[in-house]
C-alpha cells in the first residue's frame, strides 16, 4: 500500500486516476476499520487532509448552507451559527459515536461509505441536500436520491472526490433525526428517521420524510410523508410494518424488529420536528 | 498484483520530543508509537476505534490512534499517557484515579486518563453529563464506571492539575 496526502483538489483526482484500487482517506473511522478486517485492500490510500483549507467549511449563502466535505462531527455538533431549520443535522452529530470518532469523522466520508445507516445519510436526504463532486470532467452536483446506489454503493466514478453539500433552508420550515440503537453511547443505528417540515398554510404541512437502515440504502417514502402530513399515526405504522423490507442480513436487529420499530420511531420524529416548528 | 508497502519520514513530536521516523505507509499511529517508540502506554483493545484503549491527544484533540495512520501523524503533535506524569510526580486526574479506585486491571486507565485530562483541559467544571459523555469511547469492562466518573468529579471540584 502506497501512501499520498496532496497538496490540491487537482493532483489528489489524478492520483486516484493513475492508481487502480486506490481509496480516499478522510477521517479514516472506516477506511481504517474496514482496512484491518480485509474487506479492502487499497493498493494506497489518498489522504485528502491537506485539501482542509478548500474542503473544511460551513457558510450560509442567501438561502442556503454550504458544508464542505471535509468538516468534521465535532465541527457540525458546535458550530454557533446552524440555522434552526437544519437542527436535524446537530442531531445526528449529537448521537454520532463518541468524542474521538466526532473529531475525526468527516460528514463527507460518512456519506461516501453510503451505508445504509448513516446518521447524515437520511439527514441530508430528508433535508432536501445536494453532494458536489469534483472528477477529471469537472464537477457535477446530484440530489441525495441519485447518490445512494446500494448498501456501500455511491454514484461516484473513480477519481471523484466530494467536495461539500448545499442544502437549502426554507422558511418555515424545522428538521429532527432520530434513531433507534442498542445503547445511547458509542453505537450505530438499528434504523434511523430524518422529517423536514414545512408550513404551507394554516392546515398544510409539507413533510419530507428519509428512513436509513430499513433497505440497502437510505430510502425517502412519499406514502409515510402524505400519511405524517395528515398526523395519521396509526396508518404509518401500519404502513412501514406493510410495506418494509429490511434486507436479511440486516445488522443489529432482526427484520421484523425494524418493521415495527419504524412507524414509532417515524411518529417521535415528526412530533419533535413539529414542536421545533412552533418554537 | 500486490505491491510492497512503501516506507515514507515522518517528523512526529510526542510529548514535546521530535522524533524523525521512517515508517511503512500501512502502520498505524497506534503501531507507531508502541513498536517504533516502544511507548507501550498507549493499549490496543479492539484495533478498530471502538473501545477508546488507545485514546491519545493528537493536535490537541483525542482520537483513537488505531485509526489514524503514522503518515498522517507527519507534523502533528501527539501527547500519550508516558507525557502525563513527571517523573513521579503524577497529574491531580492520576491521583484521583487511585483514591477512587478508578481503576482494576489497569487496561482502559491510558485511553481513559487521556480523555478525562483532554474534557478538563477544555472544560475545567464539567458537569456529570459532561464527563460520562467525554468517555463515552472509552470501555471500562471492570469498574462499571461510577469510581472513574467519581475520579474525574473529585478533581474537576478542586481545579486541575
Amino acid at each position: 500500500m502506497r501512501y499520498f496526502a496532496p497538496a490540491s483538489l487537482e493532483e489528489a483526482i489524478n492520483i486516484l486516476l493513475e492508481h487502480e484500487g486506490a481509496i480516499i482517506l478522510a477521517g479514516g473511522t472506516d477506511v481504517m476499520v474496514e482496512k484491518r478486517s480485509g474487506k479492502i485492500e487499497p493498493s494506497a490510500v489518498v489522504d485528502i487532509k491537506k485539501l482542509e483549507g478548500e474542503l473544511r467549511y460551513m457558510r450560509l449563502s442567501d438561502d442556503r448552507l454550504e458544508i464542505g466535505s471535509l468538516t468534521t462531527i465535532t465541527d457540525i455538533l458546535h458550530w454557533g451559527k446552524l440555522p434552526h431549520e437544519v437542527t436535524s443535522l446537530k442531531d445526528a452529530a449529537r448521537v454520532f459515536g463518541c468524542h474521538e470518532i466526532r473529531n475525526r469523522a468527516t460528514i463527507g466520508g460518512n456519506i461516501a461509505h453510503a451505508s445504509p445507516g448513516a446518521e447524515f445519510a437520511s439527514t441530508l436526504l430528508a433535508l432536501d441536500a445536494t453532494v458536489q463532486l469534483a472528477g477529471k470532467d469537472g464537477k457535477r452536483e446530484l440530489s441525495m436520491e441519485d447518490f445512494f446506489l446500494g448498501p456501500g454503493k455511491a454514484n461516484m466514478e473513480r477519481g471523484e472526490v466530494i467536495t461539500g453539500f448545499s442544502v437549502p433552508l426554507l422558511s418555515g420550515s424545522s428538521s429532527c433525526y432520530m434513531r433507534a440503537s442498542r445503547v445511547d453511547g458509542m453505537d450505530l443505528a438499528i434504523i434511523n428517521c430524518a422529517i423536514r417540515l414545512q408550513d404551507l398554510d394554516a392546515e398544510n404541512l409539507a413533510v419530507r420524510a428519509a428512513f436509513g437502515a430499513v433497505a440497502g440504502k437510505p430510502i425517502r417514502i412519499v406514502e409515510a410523508e402524505k400519511l405524517l402530513a395528515r398526523e395519521d399515526f396509526e396508518g404509518v405504522k401500519r404502513l412501514l410494518f406493510d410495506t418494509l423490507n429490511p434486507r436479511a442480513t440486516s445488522l443489529r436487529a432482526a427484520p421484523m424488529s425494524k418493521k415495527l420499530l419504524a412507524g414509532n420511531l417515524a411518529e417521535d420524529t415528526y412530533k419533535i420536528a413539529k414542536e421545533r416548528l412552533a418554537g | 498484483m500486490k505491491e510492497y508497502t512503501k516506507e515514507l519520514n515522518i517528523t512526529v513530536k510526542v510529548n514535546g520530543r521530535e522524533y524523525h521516523e521512517s515508517v511503512p505507509a500501512n502502520m498505524t499511529l497506534l503501531q507507531f508509537l508502541r513498536n517504533k517508540l516502544l511507548l507501550t502506554g498507549t493499549k490496543e483493545g479492539c484495533g478498530i476505534g471502538e473501545c477508546g484503549a488507545c485514546t491519545v491527544v493528537m493536535n490537541g484533540k483525542t482520537v483513537t490512534s488505531c485509526l489514524v495512520l503514522a503518515a498522517e501523524a507527519d507534523g502533528a503533535e501527539i501527547r500519550t499517557i508516558e507525557g502525563e506524569a513527571k517523573g513521579e510526580k503524577l497529574t491531580a486526574l492520576q491521583e484521583s484515579f487511585i483514591k477512587y479506585h478508578g481503576e482494576q486491571c489497569g487496561f482502559c486507565t491510558p485511553g481513559m486518563i487521556m480523555s478525562a485530562q483532554n474534557l478538563l483541559d477544555r472544560n475545567p467544571k464539567p458537569t456529570r453529563e459532561e464527563i460520562v459523555e467525554a468517555i463515552s469511547g472509552n470501555l471500562c469492562r471492570c469498574t462499571g464506571y461510577e469510581p472513574i466518573i467519581k475520579a474525574i468529579e473529585a478533581v474537576a471540584e478542586k481545579g486541575n492539575r
